[in-house]
């Protein structure tokens, strides 16, 4: 096989505690190649911090270190802040949970599509705009020569997402990492937003690393599941053996959520075992 | 059986925008009914006009037997209809106690001891003593939205209005949640009202469920129907698709 896409192994996290610092990636190690790996957890997990770890996006106090951390054989730890911004976007992109909150308020979903191309590709105005409406149409938006002219909260979530992802995936990015991209949105919105995200990631030959909390939402989406746990993974599994999942925290939360067409009285609650916790 | 809610023709507009369109709905007394629709198909503002958050409808809104008006509730309305948020980071005061919270409800329907009272409330949704005394930061998510269902069970309501109570928690805490209210509908023989975005979740809990779509009910459903997947609208369809994670189907939505 060929150099993975992004290898990451040994990843820490620390932020400082009133003890000391306190790890909440704790030793992670992991690889993307040009597939779809979704990472599943709790809140508090570490799945949103591995991510923007690999971003160089915690913010301070955060301490990252990692045995290895490289995005296509090269060593992002050993980059200058400068040089891992230039990746930032680039080559790596990263599609936020909260189109309303992610999106300029003040400027129109085509200036920040077209500044984007702008910045990345060097296109004058006119140019710019155009690529901007041919990016919406991918991302299957209706009428993008009358979205190009809205403001964020002009458009609905499910819109924002869309122009979002335009975005993102307008400088031709190799790994996009997606953070909970469709929580902020409605159920039957979820399907779609996904679906063009696969179909995209796909067409271009990306990697696609998907956080979620979801874990049936990540097994129908994904290749490969991590499970995180207390900011370590506990179990690694193709996701359409999620259903065989050996860890009894994965077997858990399969079968706390509730479903249609089961009834039952009470759901199974989960019992933490400190051991999961533990090395 | 006799209705507890009973509402007829109820119009809210928000400017030019209606955000319920005439609705007609009643709630048995002793079951639970669920809404469930996307956001912006006013099914919140159903309990919001319950509640008295909403200033200005139109319609007939019967609880208990006695014709609502306006937005002025008295004591003993709020007294017998309680409600649980959303989100218990937002509906707990930051700066007061778990003490200070559930002394309120005491203090405002003189209800009693509250050395006796607070205890007690903690102990009814699986609270230990000790959270008592600590502020919401210091807890979990989930023991916070524990301290929100104490808040509104303490003046013992008849009726439970629940606004989507589990959508901000994970869903390891969602299930201890619904396990929760269940146990707690049930014993107490409440009248309760669940809305939610989340299909499976109002099904699990409402034997009876109302899809919603823009201000109006667009289908009502039971259990026996969802769970043979019997749905007509295009809205539940779109919400059955989407709970079971089914490709394509729910695709169109959204563009």
């Amino acid at each position: 096989m060929t150099t993975p896409l992004l290898e990451v192994s040994g990843l820490r996290v620390a932020f400082p505690g009133q003890d000391g610092p306190r790890e909440v990636v704790r030793g992670i190690s992991f690889t993307v190649g040009r597939e779809k790996v979704g990472i599943v957890g709790e809140s508090g997990s570490g799945k949103s911090m591995t991510a923007r770890a690999i971003l160089d996006l915690i913010p301070p106090p955060g301490r990252v270190s990692a045995d290895r951390l490289a995005f296509a054989g090269e060593d992002l730890t050993r980059l200058r802040p400068k040089e891992r911004a230039r990746l930032r976007g680039r080559r790596i992109a990263m599609v936020l949970q909260d189109p309303r909150h992610a999106l300029n308020p003040v400027m129109t979903v085509g200036a920040q599509l077209a500044e984007t191309f702008q910045v990345h590709h060097r296109l004058g105005r006119g140019e710019a705009r155009r690529c901007s409406i041919e990016a919406l149409d991918a991302v299957h938006i209706r009428d993008p020569e009358r979205v190009v002219r809205l403001y964020p909260h002009e458009i609905s979530g499910g819109m924002g997402q869309r122009a979002m992802i335009a975005m993102m995936l307008a400088p031709g990015p190799e790994l996009l990492l997606a953070d909970e991209p469709t929580s902020a949105l409605d159920a039957t919105v979820e399907a779609g937003i996904l679906e063009t995200l696969d179909e995209l990631v796909t067409a271009r030959g990306m990697g696609l690393v998907l956080v979620s909390h979801d874990l049936d939402l990540v097994a129908a989406f994904c290749d490969r599941v991590l499970v995180f746990y207390a900011g370590r993974i506990v179990e690694e599994l193709p996701a359409r053996d999620l259903a065989q999942a050996r860890h009894p925290y994965t077997q858990g939360l399969l079968a706390c959520v509730p479903r249609l067409g089961e009834r039952r009285r009470e759901l199974p609650v989960l019992r933490r075992d400190p051991s999961w916790a533990a090395s | 059986m006799s209705a507890a809610i009973r509402i007829r023709g109820l119009t809210v507009r928000y400017g030019p925008l209606k955000a319920l369109d005439g609705i007609s709905l009643a709630a048995a007394r002793g079951a639970c009914l669920g809404i469930v629709g996307e956001s912006g198909s006013g099914k919140s503002t159903v309990l919001r006009v319950l509640t008295g958050l909403a200033p200005d409808w139109q319609g007939e809104v019967e609880v208990g037997g006695r014709l609502l008006a306006g937005a002025r509730r008295d004591l003993a309305f709020c007294r017998d209809v309680q409600m649980v948020f959303q989100d218990p980071y937002g509906s707990l005061h930051p700066r007061h106690t778990i003490d200070a919270i559930l002394d309120e409800p005491i203090a405002i329907h003189r209800l009693g001891d509250p050395a006796r009272l607070i205890p007690q409330a903690l102990a009814d949704v699986g609270l230990p003593a000790d959270v008592r005394f600590r502020y919401p930061h210091q807890l979990s998510g989930g023991q916070r939205q524990r301290v929100a269902i104490a808040r509104a069970l303490l003046p013992e309501p008849s009726i439970l209005l629940l606004d989507e109570p589990t959508s901000a928690l994970d869903v390891s805490v969602q299930a201890e949640i619904l396990n929760l209210l269940m146990a707690i509908q049930e014993r107490r023989g409440l009248t309760a009202i669940l809305v939610s975005h989340n299909l499976a979740v109002v099904a699990h809990m409402c034997p009876r469920v109302l899809v919603m779509d823009r201000g109006r009910i667009v289908e009502e459903l039971d259990r026996d129907a969802l769970d043979a997947g019997q749905v007509r609208s295009p809205q539940a369809i779109a919400l059955v698709a989407a709970s079971r994670h089914v490709r394509s189907q729910a695709s169109n939505a959204g563009r």
